[in-house]
């Protein structure tokens, strides 16, 4: 399991990359993270809201009431053009900091580059 | 397999989560709809897998995380969420919801203890209502005559004349007719000058005739003064002799609706009869103006002004100026005190005498209500020190209902223990008990707020007479009245609702839930609270009393001379000076009369003051500050003045209406003679000689030393006709003597007063003073009571089981009695050890106003001592008995 500094530091990348591959509602999000995460990232659903719309308010998102028949009323979140950026800039420091970590561990396999 | 009534409902579950989340005031709806669809969505993926309806939303519901870290979660977002959507109207209902919220608290709170409720809302809105009025009467004084456009520019001039003392005083309000010209023409920083005078006469319009008061004034008046002229030109409605300004009451008054411009009215004022005509209509001057009117007279047409033009030492009105906005007033003080020493009249006398050489001085308009220490103001000003000790007292009022509110709070912590001790539990910060702490004293502060505007109006009637203000109803609800209602209400609900919020809040749960008893330091503060609570109100007690003492001592002591029984009829018409002796004896053929004389000066204030340097045996070195009156035939027998040497004024001696004069014990020491009969003293003029002597009599109010006196007999000098009358038929006699009047001076009403009702009228400041005192001493005092009567219910309430034991052991009633009042009656004595020497020492200070005074002694002390203990005492007497009554056997049976 992530520590939790650790997990705090993931999810707005996570959540970032999730909605990059199209438009979501909370519950979708969190099934995908601990699918993605095989249980190593627990979030709780309490603070996964709070952390969107925190996101939202920073407008790297935007959300809207999607209302279908036969299925209940939900909240999509989708991607801005600046959450683009910024999953842009998240990517490229994750990456610089797996480079270093990398060069320094050698030996360790990090699963992103086998994939 | 679960039973029936048991059984898990989602929906049941889902409404109750919703319930608990709804009052948290960071989560929106909108929010909690995005919750609810999780928790659904995610309830039914784990039923899917297999798992029980209840076992999905339990799963669900654990994985939504503690209660806590989810609230901080939203709450962190909370603002830059509101500040993102821009959205005033999310932010105004979370504010609102957060108020409606604590409002709903603090309701349900109050209605289920209505004892505490009532006493605190009733102890704040008392406290609050006597807060309101009485900055309703700050604000007016302070407000007299800042309403004048440059209020602040506008000056009086004032006059200090070294060694011609008045009272004790030798400033004055009084200088001489050519200042004004000369200020405009000689010192710079003058814009413009202006002059006013009383003047008093009447007027006869058509058939009617009114004796009314109004101004002499300058035409320059309206350019110093901004007052709004209804009709007529404010540049030239006073220029040239014989015109006059009416106020619009006066106007009305007069002429009814028709055009009063270019009306005629006779006016008798002076011994003369002159008609002027109507050139101006004035609005009404407002009551905080330090001078009214209800017209003015242009001043061309007071002969006394004609003739003054060149006098210089004939003070006798008021100027002001008003000043150029760049002017410096130290620099201003320094030129019309240069001016006044050019202008010295006649110069060869003040060389010779220096130390009398008057000197100018100037006073903002606006600082002549409150700061004036001259004589002869325009009319009575009003008193700084007792503005001051108002707002004292008001800020004590309201701080004792402050410190109610904050014992019966905290009293009351006990009972809340559990329901604080369970928030605690379930989640609540101290930050969230504080909130809501302090929201109930809003609360409280607010509703009785709302009682104290009520009560307010309800008492502002009884409060006007008592301050002797023209205050009307709608004051209370002005713009300003309202900000200083807010302000108290926050400052009252902050002061009084901080310590028991932080005090409750601090609550460790195991304690308020275990029912642990935290009342050792909190009982040594609120004890500390109620004796300051006390302590104030037996300061009030004891300034009531000696207040009201002082007065009774002032109108029942002995001043010398006869009050009873004695009317004071006014001259209004100077026309019948001359015939004074014959309606004089018409008076004393009235059966019942058996004085009547006439008198220049009312017996009980008699000027003016002047000195007298050539008597008989004096080196020409000493000087004698006397009073003088002139008085007619019969003076001294009518006020049962006793003669100590010589004899009084009679007709038989030619003599003594030219060279006879009557002094008092004072002068005749002051002069150093072993006898007074015979002694010549040079006395206005004429060539004068002693032939009587009066006992000392009080001729000014108690609080000035008796003075020398000088009476001199002029039988055609008269304001006021004495008639003393031997009957118990008061009415039928005034009847009789307004008969006379009226046959002499048809034209004039018929005014006049008892010489008993002139003197106390005297003490009229500190009969007012002592009635304030004593209103608002009732208020304190009741407010401390109703809190102590709360509070030893509360007492009593706590210590049920003990006094239920003791009692089984057989303690009687009235041991228990004793012991839970006097834990009471001992912060009492306190109170009044900490409180009388406080109000010994302020009280003799105020005594030190009065010449003649009474001693602050056991004879004030020992009732207000007396009074609040008893009060105190009641108070607590009945929780004690009543708890002290109870049967043991079912109090233990509670338990």
């Amino acid at each position: 399991m992530f520590s939790r500094p650790l997990v705090a530091a993931t999810i707005k990348p996570l959540m970032l990359a999730i909605l990059a591959d199209g438009e979501a509602y909370g519950y979708q999000i969190i099934q995908r993270v601990q699918r993605l995460s095989n249980g190593q990232i627990e979030l709780t659903t309490g603070t996964l809201y709070p952390h969107l719309h925190r996101m939202e308010a920073d407008g790297l998102v935007e959300s809207y009431w999607k209302e279908v028949s036969d299925a209940p009323r939900r909240k999509y979140y989708q991607l801005t053009a600046t959450g683009q950026e910024a999953l842009a800039a998240e990517k490229q420091q994750w990456l610089d900091a797996n480079a270093i970590l990398s060069a320094l561990w050698g030996s360790v396999t990090v699963e992103g580059q086998r994939a | 397999m679960n039973r029936s009534e048991s059984r898990f409902d989602l929906e049941t579950a889902i409404g109750t989560w919703r319930h608990i989340m709804k009052n948290e005031r960071a989560m929106m709806a909108e929010d909690l709809d995005e919750l609810e669809q999780h928790v659904r969505d995610q309830t039914a993926w784990l039923m899917a897998e297999g798992m029980t309806e209840e076992e999905a939303f339990r799963k669900a519901m654990r994985e939504m995380g503690d209660q806590g870290s989810v609230q901080q979660a939203y709450k962190d977002v909370f603002w830059k969420k509101v500040r993102h959507r821009k959205s005033i109207s999310d932010e105004l209902r979370w504010r609102f919801s957060l108020m409606a919220h604590h409002v709903r608290l603090t309701l349900r709170s109050l209605s289920r203890s209505k004892v505490y409720s009532g006493v605190t809302i009733a102890g704040l809105a008392i406290g609050l209502a006597a807060f309101l009025l009485i900055s309703l009467f700050i604000r007016q004084e302070l407000s007299y005559d800042r309403h004048f456009a440059d209020a602040d520019r506008l000056y009086r001039v004032i006059k200090q004349d070294p060694g011609s003392f008045f009272m004790g005083n030798d400033r004055f309000a009084f200088t001489p007719v050519p200042l004004p010209d000369a200020l405009e023409a000689e010192v710079p920083g003058v814009e413009v000058a202006t002059q006013i005078s009383r003047v008093s006469g009447l007027m006869k319009v058509g058939g009617g005739s009114f004796v009314e008061s109004g101004l002499h004034a300058r035409s320059s008046f309206f350019d110093v003064f901004s007052f709004d002229l209804v009709a007529g030109e404010a540049a030239n409605a006073l220029l040239g002799p014989d015109r006059v300004v009416l106020t619009s009451t006066l106007a009305r008054q007069l002429f009814g609706n028709a055009d009063p411009l270019g009306q005629a009215i006779t006016f008798v004022s002076n011994n003369r009869e002159k008609v002027l005509e109507v050139t101006g209509v004035v609005a009404d001057p407002s009551p905080n103006t330090h001078f009214s009117f209800s017209y003015l007279v242009s001043m061309e047409s007071d002969r006394w002004w004609q003739r003054g033009q060149d006098e210089w030492d004939n003070s006798d009105r008021y100027t002001y100026f008003k000043a150029h906005a760049s002017a410096d007033p130290q620099i201003l003080v320094a030129s019309i005190e240069a001016l006044g020493i050019a202008k010295l009249s006649p110069l060869s006398w003040y060389q010779a005498n220096p130390d009398r050489v008057s000197r100018y001085d100037i006073q903002p308009v606006t600082s002549i209500h409150l700061h004036s220490d001259v004589n002869f103001e325009i009319q009575a000003t009003g008193s700084y020190r007792t503005t001051i000790t108002l707002g004292l007292v008001a800020i004590f009022i309201l701080l004792i209902a402050c410190i109610n509110y904050m014992n019966l709070a905290t009293a009351r912590s006990a009972t809340r223990a559990r329901e604080i001790g369970i928030r605690q539990v379930s989640g609540a910060r101290q930050g969230q008990l504080i909130q809501q702490f302090l929201g109930e004293s809003f609360v409280l502060t607010g509703i009785a707020a709302l009682f104290a505007v009520g009560l307010g109006l309800m008492l502002l009637p009884a409060f006007k007479s008592l301050v002797d203000r023209e205050l009307v109803a709608a004051q209370l609800l002005d713009p300003g009245a309202i900000a200083i209602l807010v302000v108290a209400l926050i400052v009252v609900a902050l002061v009084s609702g901080s310590y028991p919020s932080f005090m409750l809040s601090r609550l460790q749960p195991a304690h308020a839930l275990g029912g642990h008893r935290q009342q050792r330091n909190r009982s040594r503060l609120r004890s500390t609270l109620v004796v300051l609570q006390y302590a104030v109100g037996i300061i009030l007690i004891i300034g009531t009393l000696v207040v009201e003492r002082q007065v009774g001592f002032m109108a029942t002591t002995d001043t010398g001379l006869s009050r009873e029984q004695t009317l004071v009829v006014t001259l209004l018409d100077e026309s019948l000076e001359d015939q004074a002796g014959t309606i004089l004896d018409q008076m004393r053929a009235i059966p019942e009369v058996t004085h009547a004389a006439s008198s220049w000066s009312m017996p009980t204030n008699i000027q003016p003051q002047s000195s007298v340097v050539q008597y008989e045996g004096n080196d020409d070195e000493n000087r004698i500050y006397a009073y003088n009156t002139a008085v007619g035939y019969g003076w001294t027998e009518l006020l049962n003045l006793e003669m100590v040497e010589g004899r009084t004024f009679t007709p038989d001696q030619p003599g003594d209406e030219w060279s006879g004069l009557i002094v008092n014990e004072r002068f005749k020491e002051a002069a150093g003679w072993d006898t007074a009969v015979g002694k010549t003293m040079e006395y206005g003029g004429r060539g004068d000689h002693v032939i009587g002597v009066v006992s000392d009599f009080h001729f000014h109010s108690l609080k000035r030393e008796i003075e020398p006196l000088v009476l001199y007999l002029a039988p055609k000098q008269v304001s006021y006709l004495l008639v003393r009358f031997a009957a118990d038929d008061v009415p039928g006699t005034v009847s009789r003597v307004n008969a006379i009047m009226d046959q002499f001076s048809p034209d004039y009403p018929f005014e006049y007063t008892f010489l008993d009702d002139a003197y106390n009228n005297m003490y009229r400041t500190e009969v007012r003073f002592g009635q304030i005192f004593q209103g608002f001493a009732l208020l304190a005092i009741l407010i401390a009571c109703l809190g102590l009567f709360a509070l030893s219910a509360f007492m009593a309430d706590q210590r049920r089981n003990e006094i239920g034991v003791r009692k089984a052991l057989g303690a009687s009633t009235s041991n228990i009695v004793r012991e839970l009042s006097s834990e009471f009656l001992r912060l009492i004595v306190v109170a009044l050890v900490l409180a009388v020497p406080v109000g010994w020492i302020l009280m003799n200070r105020w005594l030190e106003d009065f010449a003649y005074r009474i001693d602050v002694d056991w004879q004030v002390l020992v009732p207000a001592a007396v009074v609040t203990l008893l009060v105190a005492w009641s108070t607590i007497a009945w929780q004690s008995i009543r708890a002290a009554k109870t049967n043991p056997a079912e109090v233990l049976r509670q338990n």
